[in-house]
């Protein structure tokens, strides 16, 4: 699905991630690719664990110690960020690709009033005077939808509430105007009444400023709000991708099957037995040989213990790393 | 969904109060109205859900009623006894709980085996070390873990092991009554699932009577037979599962189930939503009046002024608000 299109922002190709850990090489992520164009909204879904975060720290150029990303690339704008110097980072980080994460507590600095930290990035990234600088921040508030924006910005983090909080994470992470904005789980620790006004908001600035969004979260019903493409992670794969028509109305992957039938389905007239995925989650330092899912699968086949599923075209723009997706052509092949 | 033989309430609380002192300075002592004057039963054999945003009271709600926390106000009655007041042993073994968090919740440094022993041991309920043992057994493999597993530490399990471990320890005593405190929250999907199916057999089984707080509707809906929404301390709406989903009357509950994200992209695309201005306020410092006035969009001047009280509007749909759409 790798489009040459002049439209591509990002590009991510065969991505590899490990952590060394004195247990053991942990594959966080295991060659990942997807790219994503100017304006799109993406979401990664997947277990807990199966790199959704780690895959995303690499565009940030942030993987926490003791990670290393191993191999693929990440092109942004035509460049490799895995190929860049710390002080090239450093000019992207905030500016061009932010990044908005699950806990605000652990991102916002408890000492400092808010609006301090805002200014901090503006100073780092812009050219904007003190005055100006100010006028911004107070403009980002509103944007956010935070009331009285002159007295919030003197305030500490902890005068905020869990909803507030978040919406100054976004303002800070939307300050420079960054063509790339990735949100962990950004809503999962808030309320569905505060969830559907950031939704809306992060829906409304997509459309304003033309900025793209990456969204991991877990809740697949998320994803349907607020994404035109999902990928599937499973054990550092990402085991499908595709429009959010294509993973909710065609899915291919018997995870993502598994995955839809254990939700429960509010609008269900009669109550429904949920269909949960049996097995638990695989060992990242000893991922199995074949299929990772292969231990969980009721498809599964003899060849997916064997060797690992390549990645199938399923459709346009629609992708599964599953055996079942061309059994008739391996089939074919070992009758002959 | 629980399925209920005859109309006996085994449970039911008037006017049930929980108010928390917060000491504000020396001299002043302010409090929190967790839960305010709150009536409602459950019957033998039934799911009661219980849903609202974080802070509500659902938590305070479950515990006052096993009375872990003591009531400021109201009654609660337990199979038409009233027991607000007496000695609790007697019931502590027909009425459990089940946390939300399944790692905080287990002692560390038990075994998996002691920790489902322990209210075996309270309860005084085996007569031999062999009987014990068996029993711990038997509960483990109920939960669908095995015997194996009882020399182990929490810590060795995944989340969804630990909730199973949790739920087994309040199987331990031959509960009737269990509160289930967002028991499966902190589990990824696929594992909700396997919680909630187990939760369904043991309740068909045994005929359990649950109350099942959460804060996920569908969730909530899928599982239980009716459902009470709770807004600040107060319960606001109360009504049959489908009837709730179908005919929210409460402007709150019409809310909360606009907002709930679902997983259809077609459904995301054409259904409108209410997004709700501002924030919930502190319950140090309530609204006069009806508890959601700051952010209904259709409260007028009474709001203000009279708390509504919950009537019933139909059969069995209860609504706490001045201003119905009938
Ligand atoms: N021991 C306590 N002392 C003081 N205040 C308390 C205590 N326990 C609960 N509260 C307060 O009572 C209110 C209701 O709390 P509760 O824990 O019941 O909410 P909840 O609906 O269960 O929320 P959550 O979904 O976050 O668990 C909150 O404002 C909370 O801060
Ligand atoms: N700092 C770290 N040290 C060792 N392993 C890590 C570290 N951070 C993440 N991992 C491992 O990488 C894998 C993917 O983690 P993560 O991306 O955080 O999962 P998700 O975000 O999908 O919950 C997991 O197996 C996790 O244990
Ligand atoms: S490759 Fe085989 S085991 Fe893996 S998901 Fe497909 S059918 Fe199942
Ligand atoms: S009583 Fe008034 S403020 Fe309360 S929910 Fe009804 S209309 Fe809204
Ligand atoms: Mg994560
Ligand atoms: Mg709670």
């Amino acid at each position: 699905m790798a489009e040459t299109n002049n439209q591509s922002l990002l590009s991510v190709n065969d991505l590899e991630v490990s952590f060394f850990t004195y247990a053991g090489e942990v594959k966080a992520v295991r060659k990942i690719s997807y790219d994503l164009k100017f304006g799109e909204v993406m979401g990664i879904v997947g277990e807990s664990g199966s790199g959704k975060s780690v895959s995303s720290f690499g565009l940030m150029g942030i993987i926490p110690e003791p990670g290393k990303i191993i191999g693929g690339s990440i092109v942004f704008e035509g460049r490799d960020i895995t190929k860049m110097s710390e002080k090239e980072l450093i000019k992207i980080r905030g500016k061009e690709v932010s990044m908005i994460f699950q806990d605000p507590m652990t991102s916002l600095n408890p000492v400092f009033t808010v609006g301090n930290q805002i200014d901090e990035s503006l100073r780092k990234h812009t050219e904007l005077n003190k005055e100006q600088r100010k006028e911004r921040i107070i403009e980002l508030f509103k944007l956010v939808g935070i009331n009285q924006p002159e007295k919030r910005i003197k305030q500490y983090p902890h005068e905020f509430s869990g909803g507030m909080r978040q919406r100054v994470m976004i303002a800070m992470a939307l300050a420079c105007n960054p063509k790339l904005l990735i949100a962990d789980e950004p809503t999962t620790a808030l309320d569905v009444t505060i969830q559907a006004q950031i939704l809306e908001l992060l829906k409304e600035l997509r459309n304003k400023i033309n900025m793209s969004i990456i969204f991991i979260t877990h809740d697949l019903g998320v994803v349907s709000e607020i994404c035109d493409k999902v990928a599937v992670m499973y054990a550092g794969n990402i085991i499908e991708r595709g429009s959010i028509d294509d993973i909710f109305y065609n899915p291919k992957h018997p995870y993502t099957w598994g995955l839809l039938k254990s939700v429960p389905k509010i609008n269900a007239d009669e109550h429904e037995r949920l269909i949960p995925i049996e097995g638990t989650p695989v060992d990242l330092i000893n991922p199995p040989q074949g299929c990772a899912f292969a231990p969980r699968c009721e498809h599964c086949m003899k060849i997916c213990l064997t060797k690992k599923p390549p990645v199938c075209q399923v459709g346009e723009n629609h992708e599964a790393l599953c055996w079942l997706s061309v059994k008739e052509e391996f089939e074919k092949e070992a009758s002959k | 969904m629980g399925t209920i033989n005859n109309n006996e309430k085994l449970i039911e609380i008037k006017n049930l109060k929980k108010y928390f002192p917060i000491k504000e300075g020396f001299f002043k002592t302010n409090h929190v109205k967790a839960v305010d004057d709150v009536s409602l039963f459950i019957r033998k054999g039934e799911t009661l859900g219980l849903v609202g945003e974080s802070g509500c009271g659902k938590t305070t709600l479950g515990r006052t009623i096993l009375r872990l926390h003591e009531p400021t106000e109201g009654q609660i009655f337990y199979d038409g006894k009233d027991i607000t007041h007496v000695d609790m042993l007697p019931y502590r073994r027909k009425m459990q709980i089940i946390f939300q968090d399944p790692y905080a919740s287990l002692d560390p440094r038990m075994t998996v085996g002691d920790i489902i022993g322990e209210p075996l041991d309270i309860h005084k309920m085996y007569s031999s070390k062999e009987e014990r043992k068996n029993k711990i057994y038997k509960l483990l493999e109920t939960v669908g873990l095995n015997a194996e597993h009882a020399n182990r530490f929490p810590h060795e399990f995944s989340g969804g092991q630990r909730q199973r471990i949790g739920i087994a320890r309040a199987l331990a005593v031959e509960p009737e009554f269990i509160v289930c405190d967002e028991p499966i929250s902190a589990l990824d999907v696929s594992i909700q699932a396997q919680v909630v199916n187990m939760l369904e057999d043991l309740q068909a089984e045994r005929g359990f009577t649950y109350l099942f707080i959460a804060h996920d509707l569908s969730v909530v809906k899928h599982i239980s037979n009716r459902i009470g929404v709770m807004y600040l301390g107060h319960l606001v709406e109360l009504t049959d599962s489908r009837e709730l989903y179908k005919n929210p009357m409460h402007p709150y509950t019409q809310t909360l189930l606009s907002a709930i994200p679902v997983a259809d992209p077609e459904v995301s695309r054409s259904r409108k939503r209410i997004v709700l201005e501002g924030d919930i306020p502190s319950p140090l410092n309530p609204p006069s009046g009806c508890p959601f006035r700051t952010r209904c969009p259709r409260a007028t001047e009474i709001c203000s002024q009279v708390t509504p009280e919950l009537k019933e509007y139909g059969t069995e749909h209860f609504v706490a608000c001045h201003n119905l759409e009938v």
